[in-house]
């Protein structure tokens, strides 16, 4: 049976009781209507049955049975068969149906109909679900349609025609002349829909952005308009605003025409300027206006005062009671930093404020924010307003808090001394969010970088962190790791023993004496000597009851701990029941460690093993395995081997993978037209460009740019798009024509640091000549292959190249580059980038490492495919860090023998 | 202004409308209803309208029992999609009358037909009140005269009215 009526179907519906009532209404009705269909062809039951599936469709049902008859309803001559045929077509079908071939022809019919409701039904289904066929197939009929005498038609068709665009941009070109037209348009609604078009062409083609450029007078005057009248007409007023729907559709296109142009930013800085100053902002409307407009000011090539303006306005907002204007406010000024940072600055304080707040979108957006803001002056308040604020963050965040702090405190922070110290509180505090990268690059840092005096006072650290709790997973990773390699630090009198050398043996001579006088004034102000105050019991540590984080204003406890109390901490952890398996994994090399440490003391051994065996049963095969394997180590026959393989680990030596510098920012990766929102100071077009692109007009950007690094790492991202592959050391760097216009090929630059210079320069340097006595022997000599060839000696740096070929490979010649650092001082930061003639390709693998330090050598593969075998030209360039100070050269190289190609 | 979707749900989480104007599958549509409502429904008053899903900013607002809820662009003006949804309910306020819940689950039909003579592909379309409710006044005469054709009269408001008092 079937209820006849819409209406007895959703009273039906609405009487169940329970889910199971529901769903065998709508069964049996879904049945019935199948039926209905198949067996009455009457448009009146179609009519009924398809209102009903609309109902059964937002109850969440399949109706998909429908979609044929939606169409066939749509296919009536009757009005309000299509209305609900339609409507049944939007929403059951999408643009990637086959079915949605049929409706092609009813809606070509309905769009010449002579009523115009037809018409707008037929124009808003195609917004709706046109796919590219469908768009390519009607847009004649939309193009005519645009002119219609109706205003009520035209603004359906020019939205039709937004779809349309989006569909298959290359039929933008025709809507372009009529979309103007349109804009001036007496009626709002079309008024609205020509800029929606308008923005759309925009989006898609140069050519309809260069037109969009010669709107902006027209766009001005309209802007105006609405700005002017005084009392604005009630059909479009709200709370008082002369349509803010069209003023906000207006603002957005200007930002649209005007990126990038400067003139254009020029000629709409008055009326941004008047809406920013007279707009009411008290009301969600003025806001919503304001907004809008302070958002075009900064991504336009705006005046500075006028972007001084909107950020003002914006940090009013921030201290504005609306949560959803303080929202909009701290999502805006994240995007801003990128190139507003000193105004931003202004408003830190009020944005570490509403990292605290009640509502999760506010935190959320202030903590982005926050992170954006951090920059190498304000490194260090800004880490410990984050670091105040971690215990008590949102789960959610946390991970990526601790990963954006790691990055801040590597990115930012110069003294080793605090980046070890914050980061162990990082540990102490997320070691649960912590990912296995960042804690690698803690550990690198301490055994590479820090001095002995630094391993030793992270190494108490960690002991006293560990005291207080074992919860933090990482923490206790790291922790365990440094305690096992820095055991003989970690006791009381190394201090002496440090100065004098690193053996062990001697070490633990000293150690067993005991304390001395200097590590005694130490407990002694500390009041408490810590063996007495650690309860670690006999059954484990503080668990369940995890003490509160320390507050940041206190320092870091530091712990001064006898050999024996290392073990019972060691072995406290592995028994403790929230230490992960793998935690204890390490804990028991650590363990094994420490008798290399404190070999000589025979207590300390007896006690290792004993812990050692008492795991030798464990459930855990790892544990099992490892404890069985260390005891025997640490019997007598083995006495020999075992110092080799207890003794500290050498400073690990794999490359760093540097953070990338938009983690801070995320907002900026967004933001996809970054290098043109800035007003001259760096203009691609320099790249490219007239003969005016000088080296010395280059040079200003680099400066302006060098300038903008030291404010904010987010304006490296500006550099970044400029000179895409050269920031980044694994890039393939594939010559392409586009980069190296003619005029950088006729006027090289020589001191810009571009890629274009780089690649064009290369290209145009005269050949090398070759001496005939190379030619001569360049026959047979693959004997050129394997040499090392100088091809940088400066600053104390030599680099090598060595070329090689595989058999498999002829056309690539693979160079092996090596970097030997010949001077006094450790070089960080090593990057190196190499272009080639446009005739041959490149691909550089990553170095070994970016850290050299003194005497020592990095080395680097780059392949070159040569298929033409001409002859091989390199430019190179150099930056690395050293002593503090950022050095950069670049230079060529042609000097390989006629035969290594 | 580029509207991903629109929907509405009732403080029980039940689906009261959904129109979709960027492609997606069925199966995508419900998922993202049943988060999206999730979340919001989730929501204290004094929060902001506000809430970020996946590539989304989803804006919304409560009107009585009912929350509107709106998809949009990372890039779109939220304190506009606010407006825009007031402007919606204003539009639907004045269409039945004083609107409540019953009315747009009877007719649903008619709150999609409200909502499309104010967005087009996902643009808005229309900044007049007026205009928007003439065009579904006329568009409503001849579909009642249609149905007198058909013989059906206007039993289904008489029913209506009966219900509503």
């Amino acid at each position: 049976m079937s209820f006849f009526r819409l209406k007895d179907l959703i009273r039906a519906v609405r009487v169940c009781k329970t889910a199971a009532d529901e769903r065998n209404v709508i069964r049996r009705e879904s049945a019935a209507i199948r039926t209905s269909f198949k067996e009455n062809n009457s448009q009146d039951a179609r009519y009924v049955n398809v209102q009903k599936l609309l109902y059964i469709y937002l109850l969440g049902f399949p109706v998909q049975f429908g979609q044929l008859e939606c169409l066939k309803l749509a296919a009536s001559p009757r009005f309000s068969d299509k209305r609900v045929g339609y409507l049944g077509i939007t929403l059951f079908l999408d643009e990637k149906q086959e079915i949605l071939t049929l409706l092609t022809n009813s809606l070509k019919n309905d769009m010449n109909n002579s009523d115009d409701y037809i018409v707008g039904l037929a124009l808003s289904t195609l917004s709706n679900v046109a796919s590219t066929e469908v768009a390519n197939d009607l847009m004649d009929e939309v193009e005519r349609l645009l002119d219609s005498s109706r205003s009520y038609i035209r603004k359906k068709a020019a939205l039709a025609a937004v779809r349309v665009v989006r569909r298959d941009p290359e039929l933008a070109t025709p809507f372009l002349q009529r979309a103007r037209a349109l804009l001036s348009d007496k009626h709002h609604g079309v008024q609205l829909a020509a800029v929606a078009l308008i923005t759309e062409l925009c989006n898609h083609s140069q050519e309809a952005l260069d037109e969009g450029r010669k709107l902006v007078p027209i766009l001005v005057r309209q802007l105006r308009a609405l700005l002017s009248s005084d009392s604005p007409s009630a059909e479009y007023e709200v709370a008082s605003f002369s349509d803010p729907f069209l003023q906000v559709a207006i603002l957005r296109l200007m930002r649209v025409v005007a990126r990038g142009s400067q003139e254009a930013a020029d000629e709409l800085n008055d009326v941004l300027t008047h809406v920013a100053t007279r707009t009411d902002w008290f009301k969600n409307v003025g806001a919503a206006i304001i907004y809008e407009c302070a958002v075009t000011a900064l991504a336009i090539p705006s005046e500075q005062p006028l972007r001084v303006l909107a950020i003002n306005l914006l940090g009013k907002f921030l201290a504005y009671t609306d949560n959803n204007v303080r929202y909009v406010a701290l999502a805006t000024l994240s995007a801003a930093v990128i190139t507003e940072a000193p105004s931003v600055q202004r408003h830190r304080a009020t944005v570490v404020q509403c990292m605290r707040d009640s509502d999760i979108s506010i935190r959320r957006r202030a903590l982005d924010l926050s992170f954006a803001l951090i920059n190498a002056q304000n490194v260090k308040p800004m880490v410990t307003d984050i670091l105040r604020v971690l215990p008590i963050a949102d789960l959610e965040f946390k991970s990526s808090m601790v990963y954006r702090l790691s990055a801040a405190i590597t990115l930012f922070g110069d003294a080793i001394e605090w980046r070890i110290e914050r980061m162990l509180r990082v540990l102490s505090v997320g070691g649960n969010y912590v990912n296995t990268r960042d804690l690698f690059k803690f550990i690198r840092l301490i055994a590479s970088e820090a001095d002995e005096s630094l391993q030793r006072r992270a190494t108490r650290n960690c002991f006293a962190l560990l005291e207080r709790d074992v919860s933090q997973d990482k923490m206790v990773l790291a922790g365990v790791w440094l305690i096992g390699e820095y055991a003989d630090l970690l006791v009381a009198s190394s201090t002496k023993a440090s100065t004098s050398t690193e053996n062990d043996n001697k070490i633990e001579k000293e150690s067993s004496t005991g304390l001395d006088e200097d590590d005694l004034d130490i407990l002694g102000a500390l009041g408490k000597p810590i063996q007495k105050e650690s309860p670690v019991d006999e059954d484990g540590l503080r668990q369940g009851n995890i003490p509160a984080a320390i507050d940041i204003d206190e320092e870091l406890p530091e712990a001064i701990a006898e050999p024996a109390d290392i073990v019972r901490l060691l072995t406290a952890i592995l028994n403790s029941s929230i230490v992960s398996t793998a935690n204890k994994h390490v804990t028991l090399t650590a363990l094994v460690k420490l008798s290399g440490r404190f070999a000589n003391q025979p207590s300390i051994l007896s006690s290792i093993r004993q812990t050692l065996s008492n795991h030798k049963h464990s459930m855990d095969c790892e544990t099992q395995q490892r404890a069985t394997e260390f005891d025997k180590l640490l019997s007598n026959e083995l006495d020999s081997v075992r110092t080799g393989v207890v003794e500290r680990m050498p400073a690990p030596e794999y490359a760093d993978v540097p953070y990338e510098e938009y983690v801070l920012n995320p907002t900026a990766m967004r933001m996809k037209a970054l290098t043109i929102i800035k007003r001259p100071a760096i203009q691609p077009a320099d790249l490219i460009g007239d003969e005016a692109a000088s080296a010395a007009n280059a040079e200003a950007a680099a400066q302006k740019a060098a300038e903008a690094n030291k404010q904010s790492v987010m304006s490296d991202l500006l550099n970044l798009m400029d000179e895409a592959p050269a920031t980044s050391t694994v890039s393939t760097l594939s010559p392409s024509p586009s980069t190296t216009s003619p005029v950088a090929q006729q006027a090289p630059l020589q001191s810009a640091n571009t890629l274009a210079d780089l690649l064009g320069g290369a290209s145009i340097s005269p050949p090398t000549n070759v001496s005939p006595a190379a030619e001569t022997t360049a026959a047979f000599s693959s004997a050129d292959f394997g040499k090392e060839y100088e091809v940088y000696n400066s600053n104390g740096i030599r680099i090598t190249l060595t070329p090689s070929k595989k058999p498999k490979a002829p056309a690539v010649v693979e160079l092996l580059a090596t970097f030997y650092n010949e001077g006094e001082v450790a070089i960080s930061e090593l990057n190196f980038l190499v272009a080639v003639p446009k005739s041959q390709k490149l691909q550089i693998l990553p170095p070994s490492g970016q850290h050299v330090s003194a005497g020592s050598s990095v080395t680097q593969h780059i392949k070159i495919a040569n298929p033409s075998k001409t002859h091989l030209r390199l430019r190179m360039k150099l930056s690395f860090m050293a002593d503090g100070q950022n050095n950069e050269s670049m230079f060529d190289y042609s000097g390989f023998p006629s035969t290594v190609v | 202004m580029t509207i991903k979707y629109v929907f509405l749900v009732s403080r029980q989480g039940k689906l009261r409308l959904s129109k979709w104007y960027s492609t997606a599958t069925a199966k995508q549509i419900s998922k993202t209803i049943k988060e999206v409502s999730q979340l919001v429904l989730a929501r204290k008053p004094k929060q902001c309208n506000f809430i970020e899903h996946r590539d989304t900013k989803v804006v919304y607002r409560k009107y009585a029992s009912l929350y509107f809820i709106v998809g949009v662009e990372l890039d779109d003006n939220e304190l506009l999609i606010l407006e825009f949804i007031h402007r919606y309910v204003e539009c639907l306020d004045r269409y039945f009358g004083n609107v409540c819940e019953l009315d747009l689950i009877f007719h649903f039909q008619k709150a999609y037909f409200v909502l499309d003579e104010m967005v087009m592909a996902g643009e808005l379309q229309e900044s007049s009140k007026r205009t928007v409710l003439r065009a579904i006044a006329q568009q409503d005469e001849t579909e009642t005269k249609e149905n007198a054709e058909r013989g059906w009269g206007d039993i289904n408001d008489l029913v209506e009215l009966l219900d509503k008092y």
